[in-house]
């Protein structure tokens, strides 16, 4: 707001006052949308949250094989909340169990899991088990008949089929998924059309094992070459990855425990991994985009959570069991990170359709695009403010520079009239004296003819023909005086501004005589101090001397070369023409008043141009053009910068 | 310059009188004129002119249109009302063409604009000397024919008037009732008194005077 001020200064009060209204306006406008879109983003009020569990709703345990801080398992869990949602008031209330099997596989550990589950919810009323996961899946099968005889379970295996005996147990359901290793390698291929093999990177769990021979089948089926890594260390592993074959893509698979037996998270191992590669790198998880693979088409763990729920409900109203095969489609998304397409030159124009691109350069649009919407409106509001004053100024310029033109054009007018009383009133004074002048010098010459000149007489009439002379000087003296006095208005002013101007003058004048007006004004403003009227003037009685000059020109050539160019601390303004050019006779009484070449001419132009530039401390001088024609220079000093 | 020098032949005695009211020009004019063999006479104002200038001496006037005390117009209406009226030149610095169409209508010989070229003044003072020289004879002409005329009786007249209509003396004897041989006296003593010999000349007289002829009595 404080950055338009400035603009809007020198604008009329009344409107400011409109411009101040039309803001807060806009503002007002920004904070009521602004405040809408706060509220959308304030988290949900307590009573919106997912119910509290209760004991009238179903409770359901769901024991997962891996440990809770894994990403996936936090969006499966988020997932089941999903879907608890969907299900209203009546929704089960879950609990979540972890098995950590990768980390914690001895039979001892199991049992001690078994009686910690057993004392825990001993005295809660289950409705359903849900193991998930194949680790879960097999200590459930194995705890069944012990902990929960007559409990309902439903079996989730969202990589591979859920094993036979389990869905064998009485009252036991299950839903397994897709692998989708075939779909993830189709969008690989698609990607790197080149790709000949897929490096598998897995970790060395019995699980994982499982894992990388359903992707080895996969990738086979999919007509590429499985390749391994052979290393067994975390650093060795790194090596590997630094030097795939060229046409190579990593598939991270997993690989949670290093030798050591220590748990690197997934993100980690994918970051070091990716990031050393010399190929790109894929995962199946969706939820690792962004920690240096590719991306594609991969598992939406929140999906697969909200799946596992949903059928966890269906299976507390049903009375039979059921067994589902989730196509991969069900639980997939195909996501990319705009940093590794960028990396391995992906175009983001060849990706398949419905993908999400994310982690392009932070794009404000696209993290803002609301906030930036309303900032955009108010911008919009602003600007049209401000266009519209700018306008309004802009328009009372130029009714201004209209108005200071036409007064311009008519000073000229009055200037001319002015100027026509001055020459007739010089006119009919100088025709007493000079007709006296005349008379007395032809009557010397007639008496000296005929011999009867005698010397009192011709002194006499010398002496009359002085003091007349002298008395034609005074006339003009007296005017010229008078046209000093009265016309000059000194102030700083922009002569190419002057010069332009004046031709604009003429430029109506011009066209009617067929003259062609050259200019060569900088727009570069030159300033000098002097009477803008009168230099002008002087601009129009050159111009108008060079287009008379002209006359005997044939139509096609005529043409007046205007020129003003700035030479050290003057600037020289030129008049050229394509005229006859001046006699020497002419060139050497040229700027004396009364001294004229037309046949209805006073004789007082270049007086009055002289005078003029006189009283401007400038210079006129006048000489013929190398091609033909007449060149009129003055100059005037610059203005001195104070 | 083809100006008329003092060998020209100039209307002897005529007086060309210069109307101005700047002392410089009518003395640089009286000197032009005076060069070239004219009588000058010099007046600063129209009133200065009509007190002194001689009515029956044979000149012209050259005249500034404008002057104090009454244009030059107002002049030329007096001077027209004389006898013997001078033929006018017209000067003025400005060109009105309203003025100068009023003073040609009104006779002036011409209307020249300051400062004007010697020798257009020279010719034009000549022109209006020789128009002056012209008018003059024409008025002396018929001044004298007027007085000759006069001395004629009231008989003579008669048969004046009945001679100038081409009628022979039988049928002018017929016509006034009286004999022809008395017919034949009185166009002997007309010729006579008129200084003429002939019908011709008689009824050129008739013409100049004004005299209607009177048609025989059908």
């Amino acid at each position: 707001m404080t950055a338009t001020t400035p603009i809007l200064d020198g604008v009329g009060r009344g409107h400011r006052l409109f411009a101040v209204r039309l803001q807060v306006l806009a503002v007002l406008l920004a904070s009521a949308v602004w405040l809408q879109a706060a509220q959308d983003r304030t988290p949900p009020a307590a009573g919106e949250e997912p119910a509290a569990p209760l004991t009238s709703n179903p409770q359901v345990l769901v024991i997962f094989s891996d440990d809770s801080s894994q990403s996936w398992i936090r969006q499966l869990t988020d997932g089941f909340y999903v879907a608890g949602a969907e299900g209203g008031p009546n929704a089960p209330a879950w609990y979540f169990e972890y098995l950590d099997a990768v980390r914690f596989q001895d039979a001892r550990q199991a049992d001690h899991f078994q009686t910690a589950i057993r004392e825990k919810y001993r005295d809660r009323r289950l409705d359903l088990i849900v193991p998930v996961g194949s680790n879960a899946i097999a200590f459930a099968t194995r705890v069944r008949e012990e902990l929960w005889r007559d409990v309902p379970v439903l079996f989730a295996s969202y990589a591979g089929s859920v094993r036979g005996d389990a869905k064998a147990l009485r009252n036991a359901s299950s839903l397994s998924f897709e692998s989708g290793y075939g779909d993830a390698l189709a969008t690989v291929k698609d990607l790197f059309p080149d790709t000949t093999t897929i490096v598998v990177a897995a970790g060395i769990s019995a699980v994982e094992r499982a894992l990388e021979a359903d992707l080895g089948a996969a990738v086979t089926r999919a007509g590429l070459t499985f390749s391994d890594l052979s290393a067994t260390t975390m650093a060795g592993a790194l090596e590997e990855v630094a030097q795939l074959p060229q046409h190579a893509v990593l598939f991270i698979a997993g690989g949670q425990v290093d030798e050591r037996g220590s748990v690197i998270p997934t993100w980690q191992l994918c970051d070091m991994m990716s990031s050393t590669a010399n190929r790109p790198a894929v995962m199946l998880g969706a939820q690792f985009l962004g920690c240096g693979i590719v991306g594609g088409l991969m598992r939406d763990y929140l999906k697969v959570g909200t799946i596992i729920g949903e059928r966890a409900a269906v299976a507390l109203s049903r009375d039979r069991p059921a067994h589902e095969v989730m196509p991969f489609q069900a639980i997939a998304t195909m996501k990319f990170d705009a940093r590794q397409l960028l990396r391995w030159h992906v175009d983001e124009a060849r990706l398949p359709a419905g993908n999400v691109v994310e982690f392009g350069e932070p794009s404000l649009w696209r993290d803002h695009r609301r906030e930036l919407l309303i900032v955009l409106a108010g911008l919009i509001v602003q600007s049209a403010t401000i266009a519209a004053l700018l306008y309004e100024r802009r328009a009372r310029q130029k009714a201004e520079v209209d108005s200071r033109r036409s007064f311009a054009l008519a000073a000229h007018v009055d200037r001319r009239a002015a100027m026509a009383t001055l020459t007739g009133s010089i006119a009919h004074e100088l025709n007493q004296p000079l007709s006296s002048i005349l008379h007395n010098a032809e009557a010397a010459e007639m008496l000296m003819t005929s011999n009867r000149a005698t010397v009192e007489e011709l002194r006499d009439i010398l002496r009359d023909i002085r003091s007349e002379d002298a008395r034609a000087s005074q006339i003009v003296q007296r005017h010229r005086a008078m046209l000093r006095q009265h016309e000059l208005e000194k102030r700083p002013i922009d002569i190419h501004a002057v010069v332009r101007e004046s031709l604009q003058l003429i430029a109506h004048d011009a066209a009617a005589r067929h003259v062609q007006i050259e200019a060569d004004v900088p727009q570069m403003p030159c300033i000098v101090v002097g009477d803008q009227i009168l230099l002008q003037q002087v601009l129009v009685n050159l111009v108008l001397n060079a287009m008379d000059a002209m006359k005997t020109t044939p139509p096609g050539r005529r043409r007046v070369t205007v020129r003003s160019a700035v030479d050290g601390d003057a600037v020289e303004v030129s008049v050229a023409d394509r005229g006859p050019g001046l006699t020497p006779d002419v060139s050497s009484r040229l700027f004396q008043p009364f001294m004229t070449t037309k046949p209805d001419g006073v004789g007082i132009g270049l007086a009055i141009v002289r005078s003029t530039l006189d009283a401007h401390r400038g210079t006129i001088h006048a000489g013929n053009n190398g091609e033909g024609g007449a060149t009129f220079r003055f100059t005037l000093p610059l203005a001195v910068m104070a | 310059m083809t100006t008329p020098s003092a060998s020209q032949p100039l209307a002897p005695g005529s007086i060309v009188h210069v109307v101005d009211d700047e002392e410089p020009t009518r003395k640089a004019m009286s000197r032009l004129l005076g060069a070239a063999g004219f009588e000058v006479r010099t007046y600063g104002s129209g009133d200065d002119f009509l007190a002194r200038f001689e009515r029956h001496t044979p000149g012209c006037v050259v005249l500034d249109l404008r002057l104090p005390g009454g244009s030059g117009l107002d002049l030329q209406t007096v001077i027209a009302e004389c006898d013997n009226p001078l033929p006018i030149i017209f000067l003025t610095g400005h060109g009105e063409v309203r003025d100068s169409v009023r003073a040609i209508q009104r006779g002036a010989i011409d209307f020249l604009i300051k400062p004007v070229d010697g020798t257009v003044l020279l010719d034009a003072v000549s022109r209006a000397l020789a128009q002056d020289s012209a008018n003059r004879a024409v008025r002396t002409h018929l001044q004298d024919v007027r007085e000759r005329y006069e001395r004629l009786t009231a008989r003579e007249r008669e048969v004046f008037a009945h001679l100038i209509s081409g009628q022979l003396n039988k049928q002018v004897a017929a016509d006034l009732g009286i004999s022809e041989r008395t017919i034949k006296l009185h166009r002997a003593r007309i010729f006579d008194k008129l200084q003429t010999d002939s019908i011709a000349a008689l009824t050129r007289i008739a013409i100049d005077l004004g005299v209607d002829p009177v048609r025989a009595t059908p």
